[in-house]
Formats: C-alpha cells, sequence, structure tokens
C-alpha cells in the first residue's frame, strides 16, 4: 500500500492531525494561540495590503492621466469645433441684424439695397460687391441713416469706397439744432475727422449737432447723418467759420454695408 | 528548504491579501509532481493551517485538502507520462478544481502558471540544491 501511496503514513498521521486541530478549534480551544499568532499575521497583512493599496492607485493615478489627457485632447477639439461654429453664428447674427435695422431706417420699397461685407479697409473701404451685383461708380453707401461714403472703383467682384474721411470728399451738409440750422460743405481732413465748411456767421451751430446730407449731389438721399459736431471754430477776420464733424460709428464695426443701387 | 518555506509564507501573506489565486498549493502540486518527498505533505499540513488562520477559517479543514491534493499529486508523479512537464497544466487544473468544485478563471490562471512554475522549481533544484549523495572522488 506503501508503494501505491508514497509516504501513507506521514499522510495519515497529518490528516489525523487536521482532523484534531479541526474539532479543538470548532470548540474554540484554540482561542489563545490563535489570539498570538494574530498579533504577528495581522500587521504583516495589513503591510501588504496597504503597500498594495498605494502601488495600485499610483497605477490608477497613471492610467487616469493618460485617459485624461486623450480627453482634454477630444475636449479642445471639440471646443475648437464650437468656437468656430459659434463664430459663424455669431456672424450671420450680426448681419441677419444688420439687415433688419437697414430695413427699418431706410424703406427698401423706395431705396434699392444692395448688401455687402467689408473685406478691407485702408485709404478706401473695401466691399466684396462689384460690377457683377449691378454696382456702378458713384453711388452712395450707407448704414442704417448713416452715409458712409460713394463708390469710386468698382471692379467685378469687388469696390472700393471713398469714406468721408477722404481728403478728396465733399459733400453739401447741414446741421440741425434747435437753435437753428447751418449749411455747408463736409471736407474729408486726414485721419477720422471731417471738416464743415463755408458756414456763414449768422447761421447757428454748436457742439453735438448732427450732420445731415443736403442731397444736392444727386447720388445720395437727403438727410442722412454725416457725424455729429465735435467743434466749431470761429475766426473773425474770416468770412465763414468751419465746425469738425466726427464720425458717429466706428467703421471697423460694421458687419454689413449698403450700396444704394437705385 | 529554507528559501522554499520563505517563498510559501510570502506566497500565504500575498493570496490572503491580494491576490485571488491559490498560490501555495500550487507551489505544493508542482513540488509534488517533480519530487515525492515527505516533507511536501508536512508542508501543506503547516501552510493549509496557516491559511486557514490568514483567511479567518476554521484550522484543519484547508490542511485536509492539501494533504489530499498532494498525495494525489506524487501518485499521479509517479506514473510514465509524468516524465511530460506539459502533463502538469491537466493535473492542476483537475486538483485545483477538486479543491474548489467549482470553475473559475483563476483556476484557468493558476493551471497555466503551473508549468512555468514546474521549470522554475526544477532549475532551482539542478542548479542551488546540493545533493548529499553526489560526492567527488578525488
Amino acid at each position: 500500500m506503501d508503494r501505491v501511496i508514497p509516504n501513507l503514513r506521514v499522510f495519515l498521521v497529518l490528516s489525523v492531525s487536521s482532523l484534531i486541530i479541526f474539532i479543538l478549534d470548532t470548540f474554540h480551544f484554540l482561542v489563545v494561540p490563535k489570539q498570538v499568532a494574530f498579533y504577528i499575521t495581522n500587521p504583516i497583512s495589513f503591510g501588504i495590503y496597504n503597500t498594495s493599496q498605494k502601488v495600485g492607485r499610483q497605477f490608477h493615478f497613471i492610467f487616469a492621466a493618460r485617459n485624461a489627457s486623450e480627453e482634454n485632447k477630444t475636449l479642445k477639439k471639440e471646443l475648437g469645433q464650437l468656437l468656430s461654429e459659434n463664430a459663424g453664428l455669431r456672424k450671420s447674427l450680426a448681419e441677419t441684424e444688420s439687415l433688419l435695422s437697414q430695413e427699418n431706417h431706410l424703406d427698401p420699397k423706395t431705396y434699392n439695397l444692395q448688401a455687402a461685407r467689408p473685406i478691407g479697409l485702408g485709404k478706401y473701404l473695401k466691399i466684396d460687391k462689384g460690377s457683377d451685383s449691378n454696382i456702378k461708380k458713384g453711388q452712395a453707401v450707407v448704414f442704417n441713416e448713416n452715409l458712409i461714403g460713394r463708390i469710386i472703383e468698382v471692379s467685378q467682384k469687388s469696390s472700393n469706397i471713398q469714406l468721408l474721411a477722404d481728403p478728396d470728399s465733399k459733400v453739401a451738409s447741414f446741421s440741425l439744432a434747435r437753435q437753428g440750422r447751418a449749411k455747408g460743405v463736409l471736407i474729408g481732413q486726414f485721419g477720422s475727422e471731417t471738416l464743415m465748411d463755408k458756414i456763414l456767421h449768422e447761421e447757428q451751430i454748436s457742439v453735438g449737432d448732427l450732420v445731415y446730407s443736403e442731397g444736392t449731389e444727386g447720388f445720395l438721399p437727403r438727410g442722412l447723418i454725416l457725424g455729429r459736431v465735435s467743434e466749431v471754430l470761429k475766426r473773425e477776420n474770416e468770412v465763414f467759420k468751419q465746425a469738425k464733424v466726427s464720425p458717429v460709428f466706428d467703421i471697423r464695426d460694421l458687419e454689413l454695408v449698403f450700396v444704394i443701387v437705385e | 528548504m529554507k528559501t522554499l518555506v520563505v517563498i510559501l509564507i510570502i506566497a500565504s501573506f500575498l493570496q490572503t491579501t491580494i491576490l485571488p489565486l491559490d498560490l501555495v498549493l500550487m507551489i505544493l502540486i508542482c513540488r509534488s509532481y517533480i519530487k515525492s518527498e515527505k516533507i511536501n505533505l508536512y508542508l501543506g499540513f503547516g501552510f493549509g493551517l496557516l491559511i486557514s488562520h490568514l483567511d479567518l477559517m476554521v484550522l484543519g479543514p484547508i490542511s485536509i485538502i492539501y494533504l489530499i491534493l498532494i498525495s494525489l499529486t506524487q501518485i499521479l508523479s509517479k506514473s510514465r507520462l509524468a516524465g511530460n512537464p506539459l502533463l502538469i497544466v491537466p493535473v492542476s487544473f483537475i486538483l485545483l478544481s477538486l479543491q474548489t468544485l467549482q470553475l473559475s478563471s483563476s483556476i484557468f490562471i493558476e493551471s497555466l502558471l503551473s508549468l512555468p512554475m514546474v521549470y522554475l522549481i526544477r532549475f532551482w533544484d539542478e542548479r542551488f540544491i546540493v545533493r548529499k549523495e553526489i560526492k567527488l572522488r578525488v
């Protein structure tokens, strides 16, 4: 039998011993030695468990950091797309608002307006509409009730607008105030300001008065706002007095301008 | 032997704290498969008690299971096929399944791990254990 089952005697002795230990432990005879053993084994188990937790946390942090990095990349990409989409929507909204505002100020039944986007600003303001959109030289360009300038150069797809501040620009104008009105000629100056000249001394003009177009040139309607008087220049020895006129809005803020085609 | 005992103690603490594998039984099965010795039974008895104690179980039953499984391995190791080390994989699979009486993923892992363990124990036994019976003639 010992040849078939190796170390049979030892096996039997140990099995019986295990059985005795089992019975003793079941009836709680081994409580004291077990408690003593726990004093030794518990700190070791705790140490191993604690170390494994710490190591696990470090690995978890590494994986979490990697995931966060990838997530961050994706979110940045999505944010870029959303910002781009948002910018497009804001631009469309601003253009729509400009169109609506323009319709409220100049009656589309009276004036045939062609909307155009400003695409450059140097000496002239460049717009993205040209002769293909029925734009011709000399046409007036407005925004709401404000005159921006007149078309001076036209190509197929773009045009240049001579602004009121251009030194070559001259527009018959008048200012309106409670005290009365003053007539003159608005002449462009270097810079953004314009000068209203040829005002008679007896005519009333003061700082803050709005200056309007006279409409005698034929290309633009009467009553368009040209600017606001910022300073009145009186010289007793001169025949006429002058007034500095500054624009009521910044031309760089415009999303759309409108060409009066007819 | 001291090294083996130290390794078994470490394995006992590891399997009762963080690893869901029965490392002690795996090592003992592999050793019994290579070397059919009395000491395997003593180790099975002792570490069975230690595992029971660390797992807060009643002392005794695990020792008996370990003793039975080690004895079965030692019986199988005497068969002709035991020369093939690959046989350890199905042997450990069957014995570990017998221990828990259910199949789980850890048993598959333990069975597959038993093969490199056999080679490791054999390598250690051949290279680092001094045999008293071998003496050089001068």
